[in-house]
């Protein structure tokens, strides 16, 4: 069943991100193509465009940011807790079923949203630097790359692509807590939205501060990660100092806890508090 | 197994000290076709969401097949609410194949027939139909299950009289021997020919549950007569 869900989820949600992300494409390739024309002719007409475009491209990366999040919290509302939720809520299905199914949409949308916006980076560059010999200049960049892997121990690199995984676990929990929070918002008749935002917030504050409490708060774990890029001389010394894998590991155990108890949390609320009236 | 629908001191409260619902007894067996009726407020909609899981109740129970409701029983109960309840992108073919996909006792040939019969375009949108023909849609899919137990909410409140009719005969020759049917609805003088039994609820409470035959008989008038004696204002 779960399979089946979220079938019919990724199909209710593709239209609204796949037009977002061709928004997304279009604008890099208009912006870059922009300064590319304006480099190659340095007319004032074009030099127009491009802070038009640059416009246009801001507030497309902006909207994609905003539209990922309002995609999350409208889908888990309106599917589960609107009108839809008496179709959602009347299949043969768990709560646990129906709360997983959103879970994985929404991680694999915005893992596509961050894609896309790095795609349109890339495209951004390319077009810019078009006037320049990319391909003569690639092994000079293959040589930076091999250079700066034979810098860094494999710690580095480990702490790096742990990092990567902390950040993942932490977007998952995000996710879950505003599932949760939609919930508790659900219990109050009179102000549902509002309560849900109130409550992402304590949430998120109580998550933080019980992280502090642990001395794992975000603090160590960013210095760690700055030190480790802006400092390149004193780079193991300062993983190694900060204990930063040690911290992290202790980071990502409290991601899972809290996306844990956020699923949990929704799950039983669902089970139990459901009140679609 | 006697009972497809049990309901034991069922109440539920949306307000402190507000009953919609106030220590409902129930029992429904299995092969009838039963009128839920009573006037606006009187808790019809909540009873059917409380039998569904849209609603928790406050005190008492309900089960279905002697089961709270859950995965297994709406496994077995087909449900058609008052209002628009589908997601308005999908197109009528894909809804049906939704609930292919979903309820095991689906019968999508028998959708089709029925789309067909009444001039519903199974490639249409459902955001593109009108309010009849979308309610239309609604009851053809619910009706279009081999369910155990259906609960209606409003059926043929919003479609016309020609549609009434087609729908009505098929409620009647949809249903089978071991499944009831529960009919929440204001239109009693066109639902009457087809019930067997009547709940009328009150300000909550149940205030009668009769046989339709025994009614007519002892009271010498109508479901419909006997609704507006009883709810006059």
């Amino acid at each position: 069943m779960l399979k089946k869900l979220l079938k019919y989820e990724f199909k209710a949600t593709a239209r609204t991100y796949g037009g977002m992300y061709l928004a997304l494409l279009a604008a890099s390739v208009l912006f870059g193509g922009s300064v590319w024309r304006w480099n190659s002719t340095n007319s004032d007409a074009y030099s127009t465009l491009v802070g038009l475009l640059s416009l246009v491209y801001t507030a497309v990366i902006i909207g994609t940011v905003v539209v990922t999040i309002m995609t999350i919290v409208q889908r888990f509302y309106r599917n589960l807790l609107g009108r839809e939720g008496y179709l959602m809520h009347t299949l043969p299905v768990t709560e646990t079923q129906l709360v997983t199914s959103k879970l994985i949409s929404s991680t694999v949308w915005s893992l596509c949203s961050i894609l896309a916006a790095c795609l349109s980076f890339g495209i951004l560059a390319v077009l810019m630097m078009a006037d320049m010999d990319l391909l003569g200049q690639l092994p000079l960049m293959w040589s930076i790359i091999r250079e700066a892997f034979a810098r860094y121990n494999m710690e580095f690199w480990g702490a790096l692509a742990f990092s990567g995984v902390v950040g993942f676990v932490r977007m998952v929990s995000v996710i879950a807590c505003i599932y949760a929070a939609c919930m508790v918002g659900h219990q109050f008749k009179n102000h549902p939205a509002l309560a849900g935002i109130l409550s992402f917030f304590v949430m998120q504050y109580v998550q933080g501060w019980l992280e502090k409490l642990l001395q794992i708060g975000t603090g160590v774990y960013e210095t760690a990660i700055y030190s480790a890029v802006g400092d390149v001389g004193s780079i193991e010394t300062t993983v190694s100092a900060l204990g930063y894998m040690g911290s992290a590991m202790v980071t990502l155990g409290i991601a899972v806890a809290f996306g844990v108890f956020w699923f949990g949390l929704t799950v039983w609320l669902m089970r139990n508090k459901l009140n679609l009236e | 197994m006697k009972e497809l629908l049990t309901c034991e001191g069922l109440t539920k409260s949306y307000q402190k000290g507000t009953n919609a619902l106030d220590n409902i007894e129930l029992h429904i067996g299995f092969g009838r076709i039963v009128g839920l009726l009573g006037p606006n407020g009187s808790g019809k909609t909540t009873l059917i969401k409380l039998a569904n899981g849209l609603l928790q109740p406050t005190a008492g129970s309900i089960r279905i097949a002697g089961m709270d409701p859950g995965p297994d029983t709406k496994a077995i109960v087909s449900y058609l609410p008052d209002a628009a309840w589908l997601p308005d992108w999908m197109r009528v073919e894909q809804l049906v194949e939704m609930f292919r996909d979903f309820y095991a006792d689906f019968d999508p040939a028998k959708a089709n027939e029925m789309l067909e019969k009444l001039e519903l375009s199974p490639k249409a949108p459902l955001k593109s139909l009108s309010k009849g023909n979308k309610e239309k849609v609604q009851l053809i899919l619910a009706m279009s299950r081999n369910a155990r137990l259906y609960l209606l909410d409003e059926p043929i409140g919003g479609v016309d009289p020609a549609a009434r009719d087609y729908i009505l005969n098929t409620i009647l020759t949809n249903y089978s021997r071991d499944a009831s049917v529960i009919i929440s609805t204001h239109l009693i003088e066109d639902v009457e020919p087809v019930l067997d039994e009547a709940v009328f609820l009150k300000n909550g409470r149940i205030f009668a549950h009769r046989s339709v035959d025994e009614l007519r008989e002892t009271e010498g008038m109508s479901v419909d007569a006997y609704f507006r004696e009883v709810f006059k204002c």
